[in-house]
Formats: structure tokens, sequence, C-alpha cells
């Protein structure tokens, strides 16, 4: 009998012993490469990518599909054209079976980010745990590593959710959703469709967002200086590309007004239009200086008639 | 806001804190529709979880730009005077949007009950209590509305 307990308890031992070591170290410092390098993540816009549903077994899937979403990210204006103010940090977040919750098809799996669909009743909402998330980022990356934060979840079906850290599923239509939600939480961009209700439509003060107004007055329209002389006000145009003051934004059918009539504020697939595109490189300037050294390093230099100084900067 | 040159001396080190940011009166993964959602929850409960100094640097965003969906964090003096400040998307706030058949997006918003977030200060003795403010418009400015007060020492 005693034997026999003690060659169970080894077996236990070796059972636990095996499952702590297969067991994803949840929450925790997960390795991370900076795949997309163009200088001190101080003075760039850095990218944090985190995978879910992704097995130790489909690393290089995690890899292709991250290397997907940057190539779609990299390929629109205007991070296509300020990509060398950009990192990129893949952070290798191993899960302990493939894919996503179904609580619609009472199908579970258990994830290292908790991915779900169905996430408040909506199919295509996906919500992960934001308290696991934000941990592995904040002990995995820098604080100047992680100024925008996407994860990645292993599941084909289309869904996603945006704030503080974007999700997307793999369905390649999703990448268009994070691009809008981009817009949102770096460029503080306004939505710009209408109603119904929720969110509530509130029409009574001009909004803060860069591409939202209820001014009707040319002269005090934010983005009036991208408005030609000759484009009516309101302008009733339905084609793209051409700045105005377009009905419906912000949640209202009325009483707010949108630049142009139809960008990725709106629509997914379109291009952000010029206001917005010039509103979100405002915000790559608000993290990044063109200039990333000057010499000399002082502040004031005096100099006599025959001494000489060369001033250099890097960029 | 004037005291923006407050953030331009950092140290080599700074401070990490995990905190845990729960509504008392809500499970721990629920989410709560945005729409006035602050006016109708309680004051939520903070909790330091993890408090680590690492070397480094942090960030520095150029200018101050608030948005209702950011949260700005202050880090004062015990005299509450401000030592350094930092902006950060509002790591409550879900945004649930999905095509129409018209292609047109729809959306709702919504706030996560219980989260945890990872803030990052300057390691200065000085700094006595982090502050966190919900920017909220008023048509012409922000209105800072206070979330929480975390002490650091």
């Amino acid at each position: 009998m005693k034997a026999h307990l003690k060659a169970y308890a080894s077996r236990w031992s070796l059972s636990a012993l095996l499952l702590i070591l297969c067991l994803p170290q949840i929450a925790s410092a997960e390795p991370s490469e900076t795949i997309i390098n163009n200088g001190d993540p101080a003075n760039r816009v850095d990218i944090a990518i985190l995978g879910d549903g992704y097995t130790a077994a489909e690393m290089q899937k995690y890899r292709n599909d991250v290397q997907s979403l940057m190539t779609r990210f990299f390929d629109s204006e205007p991070f296509r054209e300020y990509r060398n103010f950009f990192n990129v940090h893949r952070i290798d977040v191993i899960s302990s079976e493939s894919g996503a919750d179904h609580p619609e098809r009472s199908f579970f799996v258990n994830t290292a980010l908790d991915a779900a669909y169905n996430c408040q009743g909506s199919q295509r909402l996906i919500c992960i745990n934001f308290s696991k998330a934000n941990t592995i980022l904040g002990n995995s990356v820098a604080p100047s590593q992680r100024d925008i934060a996407f994860v990645i979840v292993n599941d084909p079906e289309y869904g996603g959710s945006g704030g503080s850290i974007a999700v997307t599923s793999t369905h390649l239509e999703v990448l268009e959703l994070i691009l809008h939600e981009l817009g949102h939480s770096f460029g503080l961009l306004a939505d710009e469709y209408g109603g119904p209700p929720p969110p509530v439509c509130n029409s009574s003060f001009e909004p803060s967002a860069a591409n939202a107004t209820k001014a009707t007055d040319r002269s005090l329209i934010k983005w009036n200086h991208w408005i030609d002389a000759n484009t009516p006000i309101p302008t009733l145009l339905a084609f793209d590309g051409v700045p105005g003051l377009y009905q419906g934004a912000v949640y209202c059918d009325a009483g707010l007004y949108r630049p142009t009539f139809g960008s990725w504020m709106r629509f997914l697939g379109r291009p952000y239009e010029q206001i917005n595109t010039e509103q979100l490189i405002r915000r790559i300037y608000n993290v990044v200086s063109p200039i990333d050294a000057s010499q000399p390093a002082a502040t004031d230099i005096t100099l006599t008639t025959a001494q000489s100084q060369a001033f250099t900067i890097t960029c | 806001m004037p005291e923006i040159a407050a953030r331009t001396d950092q140290s080599a080190t700074y401070r990490e804190l995990k905190i845990n940011w729960a509504d008392p009166t809500k499970s721990t993964t629920e989410l709560r529709s945005a729409v006035n959602s602050e006016q109708q929850t309680q004051t939520p409960k903070v909790s330091i979880v993890e408090d680590k100094k690492r070397s480094g640097t942090l960030p520095r965003h150029r200018s101050l730009e608030l948005s209702p969906a950011h949260i700005l964090i202050a880090a004062v003096d015990a005299t509450n005077k401000l030592r350094w400040w930092s902006i950060m998307p509002d790591p409550r706030l879900v945004r649930s949007e999905t095509q129409t058949p018209t292609g047109e997006l729809r959306g709702e918003n919504y706030y996560a009950s219980n989260v945890t977030l990872v803030v990052a200060f300057p390691d200065d003795p000085e700094i006595a209590n982090l502050r966190f403010y919900h920017p909220v418009w008023n048509g012409t400015d922000f209105d800072l509305k206070s979330l929480a007060v975390v002490p650091t020492r």
C-alpha cells in the first residue's frame, strides 16, 4: 500500500510538473521581436501586437498573420508615407488551445487572452481579457514601445472590437475595421455616420473632433482651408474626395456635419480623405519629432569673429 | 493644464504601477453601455496590484491633446503641484462597430467594469499621487472629471 502510494505520488508529481511546463506563461513577460525598426522608440510611433488563440505549433501562422496585418496597415495612407516614423513589435503569446470562444454554439477554448465572440450578444464583437493583455504588454515591452496595441485573434470568422487595444480576427475585412478604430484611438477622430441611436445624437454643441462640426458658416468650419471656394455649403454631392460640409455625423442624421461624403470614418475600405489624413499626420507628429538628434547639444553658443561652428541634424 | 513643461525633466528610471480598476457593483467581466455610464456607476475601487521600478525613459507627447476616449493622468506632489502628465486611451472603453447592408458603419460603445491597467511615470520621489481624469467636452473646452486618485507612496 505504501509503495503504491509512493508510486501514485511520483506519477502525480510528474504529471504536475509536465502540466506546469506545458502551460503557457499567462500574463507574464512574453518573447517579443521588433519586426520593423525605424529608430529610437522614444521618437517613433510604436505598435505592439499580441496574438490570442495561437498554440505553440501555430507560431509561424501568427508571424504570417502579423505580417499580413502590417502590410495592409502600411499600404494605407498616411501610414505608407510616414512608415519610417513607426516601429512594430510582435509579442509571441502562446495559448494552450487554438481559436476563440464561441458561446453561441457552446464552443470554448483555453486561450491566453480569453478572446470570445458574441460579446454583449453581438456576434461580431470579440471581447478579450484586457487585464491580461495590459499585463503582458506591460511586462513584455517598454512604455515607449506600446503607443498603439493590437490583438490578433486566431479565428477566421469576422469579428473585432476597438478601444485602447484594437482586436481583430484573421478575417481579411476586419483589418479595414482596425484602421477605422485607429482613427478613433490614435487620430482622435469622430465617427462620421448618423443614427439611429445608440450611441445618442447630441448636436447641441460643437464636437471636439477635427472631423465634425455644427458650423454652417463657411468661415467657422474647422476644415475650411480644405474647401474649394466653388463648393456649395452645405454640400450635397454624393461622391468621394471633395472636401465640403456633408450633413450627418457623430450619430446624428442632421445638425452635425462631416468633411467628405464617405471616408474611412463612415465606410470601410475608403481612404481617410484629406481632413482625417491631416489629423492623423498631426497625431504622428505629436509623438515623433522629425529631427532625431542635433549637434552641438548646447543651446547657447558664442562665437568670436574667427571661429566657426558646424550645426548638424539627424533625421 | 498649463504646466506642460512639467514633463521635460525625466530621471533615468521610471515606476510602473499595475492598477486594478473595478466597479464594485458589477461582475468582473461585465460590459456596460457607455451612454451615461459614468453617471450610473459608483466610484471605482482602485488598487495597486504591482509596483515596479524600471530603467529607461518614458515616451513624451509633444502637445496635450485631449479626447473623450482618453484619460489624463496627472502625477502630483504632496501639495498637488503637477510633476508629470500622460494621456492614454481609456482602458475601459470597448467599441463595437459593424457594417450595415448599405456599407455604412454603425456602432455602440461600452465600458469594461473591471480592468487592469499599467501606468508608467517618472521615478520622482516628490510624486505623491496619480490623479486620473476623464476629459468631458462641453462644447468649447474639456472639463476634467475626476475618476480616481492613487497614492504612490
